[in-house]
């Protein structure tokens, strides 16, 4: 009697469970459809040439996607090859280099790196980042001038970027470099290798997938980061080709868009720019989960 | 013998260069880091000097401050209330319940989930609900963004209980109901505490789900409507040439503190725990 009673309870608490997972698998499904349902009016209208319309002209009623494409992309672009040239660097130096406190500081230090709010970085990028990128890119000479009055364009918001991404880049590459095979490493070292040929020859190779993976998931992050790249880069849906021309990305239009009254077109063009990044964070977001094991990475304190 | 020398003085110099660029990378990393606290405490306390002061303006200002500080916390507080018992049980199931496959295939949808940018989930409650109280709006917006990253890092810490235990546990009779909540649960509780904690201190700073809701913060005029810590932050930001940056740094640091302290609580129970 008592024994059913106990599977009886085993199996109300289950289904319970059950549904919640059915509400937070919900939610996601819920977010996607919102998304297309929102965008169709703009869907309909310019099917797939928003694309590559390269216009938002709330007055003819013409909206396409590339200027913010290639906002997106510049900046990213620039965030991955400040984020993955020091970073990965970074995590080689955290695992090979045996300095107790070395490690424990800098990893403390990435941490608190990870837990600030986009705000926060918004403020310093436009405290500090700027001001120093004019400084600098004024002493390289050939500056426009727009760029050494205010410092907004894609160079600062990629740079401001590349810092919010790092701490995602260089735990995980911690954590590849950290799963491949200490044998291997201590024998080329037994061999007389020195460190820079052990993590040539003997580390590298192993880690090499789960690196390419900390990239992906740190591209899909740079990808949806709104709020503290709108206070940099300029907020102007325009094709400037040059790194110090003001310009927009997906997300940083979608945090000033919807705050002004737009005609339904307008708005349904903007969520299709956000069906848009939702779809590409995805992709990367996915690539990445590929290319990491997952019980690689410890639990406690995921930066990402 | 000449040339073996010079190989070897090669490889020396080689190995030399490769630990100096990893130092000075390392340092390269952390310098952001040290920048932004430099410069965000040391203009936060000069403005919060400033606001301690006698005049009257000021002090409202102070007001402004604590309320957007409370604001904060609660919606912090509704949003975890919500979404931490409805993840966590969605990362029981997951990580006790379901097979293999549909563990597997449970884990994906959650992972792809929480890897959505944080602003959507402010335009995708604009869309369903454009008229309702900002309070609601944040708050569910929040959860909206938080409840797959809750899930996913609990079912990590949850999948990281040693099977032994599990199987132990169902060994000795106990069902799989008295097995989590005698084996499972306790093994975990310190990481998951902590990793919730951390969770939350990510989500106390975000500004892009309210941001929509809110209509951007600037709708209410000053400090009249609903306005948490980030949002009022940001908002004063993009109000353009005349913002205070007396209040606005200000309102920096406290963030900054209150973020950082519940980061510190959770590495300090992590470390006392363990």
């Amino acid at each position: 009697m008592k024994r059913v009673s106990t599977q009886g309870w085993n199996g109300i608490f289950a289904s319970v469970l059950a549904v919640c997972v059915l509400v937070v698998i919900g939610a996601g499904i819920l977010d996607a459809a919102t998304l297309i349902i929102a965008a169709a009016p703009s869907i309909r209208e310019f099917g797939v040439s928003f694309l590559w319309i390269s216009a938002w002209n709330p007055i003819h009623h013409l909206y396409g996607a590339l200027p913010f494409l290639y906002g997106s992309l510049l900046t990213v672009s620039i965030a991955l090859l400040l984020a993955g040239v020091i970073g990965v660097t970074t995590a080689v130096a955290l695992t090979q280099i045996n300095v107790q406190w070395l490690r424990s500081v800098v990893s403390l230090l990435l941490e608190i790196l990870a837990v600030i709010p986009s705000v926060i970085y918004g403020i310093w990028a436009l405290l500090v980042v700027a001001p120093v990128l004019v400084r600098l890119s004024g002493r390289a000479g050939a500056v426009p001038g727009e760029f050494a009055a205010s410092g907004f364009g894609v160079l600062t918001a990629g740079v401001v970027l590349g810092v919010m991404v790092m701490p995602t880049v260089v735990a995980l590459t911690r954590e590849a470099i950290a799963s491949a095979p200490k044998d291997i490493a201590e024998a080329a070292i037994a061999l007389g290798a020195t460190r820079q040929e052990t993590v040539a020859l003997a580390v590298m190779p192993f880690a090499r997938k789960g690196i390419l993976g900390s990239l992906y998931l740190g591209l899909a992050r740079a990808f949806g980061e709104a709020v503290a790249v709108s206070l940099v880069i300029g907020n102007q849906p325009q094709i400037g080709g040059s790194l110090f021309a003001r310009a927009d990305s997906l997300a940083s239009m979608l945090a000033h868009a919807l705050t002004g009254v737009g005609s339904p077109l307008q708005t349904a063009a903007v969520y299709e720019i956000g069906l848009l990044l939702f779809l590409i964070t995805s992709v990367f977001y996915g690539l990445g989960r590929a290319y990491i094991a997952r019980d690689a990475i410890s639990p406690r304190l995921q930066p990402w | 013998m000449v040339t073996r020398i010079s190989y070897r003085t090669r490889r020396k110099v080689k190995n030399a260069l490769f630990v100096s660029i990893l130092t000075a990378m390392t340092c390269l990393a952390v310098l952001p880091l040290l920048s932004l606290l430099w410069s965000i405490g040391v203009h936060g306390i000069a403005a919060l000097a400033g606001l301690l002061g006698a005049s009257l303006s000021r002090r409202t200002a102070g007001a402004l401050l604590v309320k957007a500080l409370v604001q904060s916390l609660l919606t912090m507080a509704a949003a975890a209330a919500l979404s931490v018992p409805l993840g966590v049980a969605a990362a029981i199931y997951s990580s006790q319940y379901a097979g293999l496959r549909a563990g597997r295939m449970i884990r994906f949808a959650i992972d792809i989930q929480s890897g959505s940018p944080s602003i959507l989930a402010g335009m995708v409650l604009f869309a369903l609900l454009p008229r309702t109280s900002p309070l609601l709006a944040g708050v569910l917006a929040l959860v909206l963004y938080m409840l797959p990253v809750v899930a996913r890092t609990a079912d990590q810490v949850l999948a990281a209980v040693p099977v032994a235990y599990i199987e132990g546990s169902l060994a000795l009779g106990a069902s799989r109901f008295q097995t989590i909540f005698a084996t499972v649960l306790p093994t975990s509780r310190t990481s998951l505490i902590t990793a919730l904690l951390f969770v939350i201190a990510r989500m106390a700073g975000e500004t892009a789900p309210l941001l929509i809701i809110l209509d951007g913060g600037t709708t209410s005029g000053g400090g009249a409507g609903f306005q948490p810590l980030p949002l009022r932050l940001y908002s004063d930001l993009t109000q353009g040439g005349s913002f205070p940056h007396q209040v606005v740094y200000a309102e920096a640091l406290l963030l900054l503190v209150v973020i950082v302290a519940v980061y510190g609580l959770a590495r300090w129970i992590d470390r006392s725990h363990r």
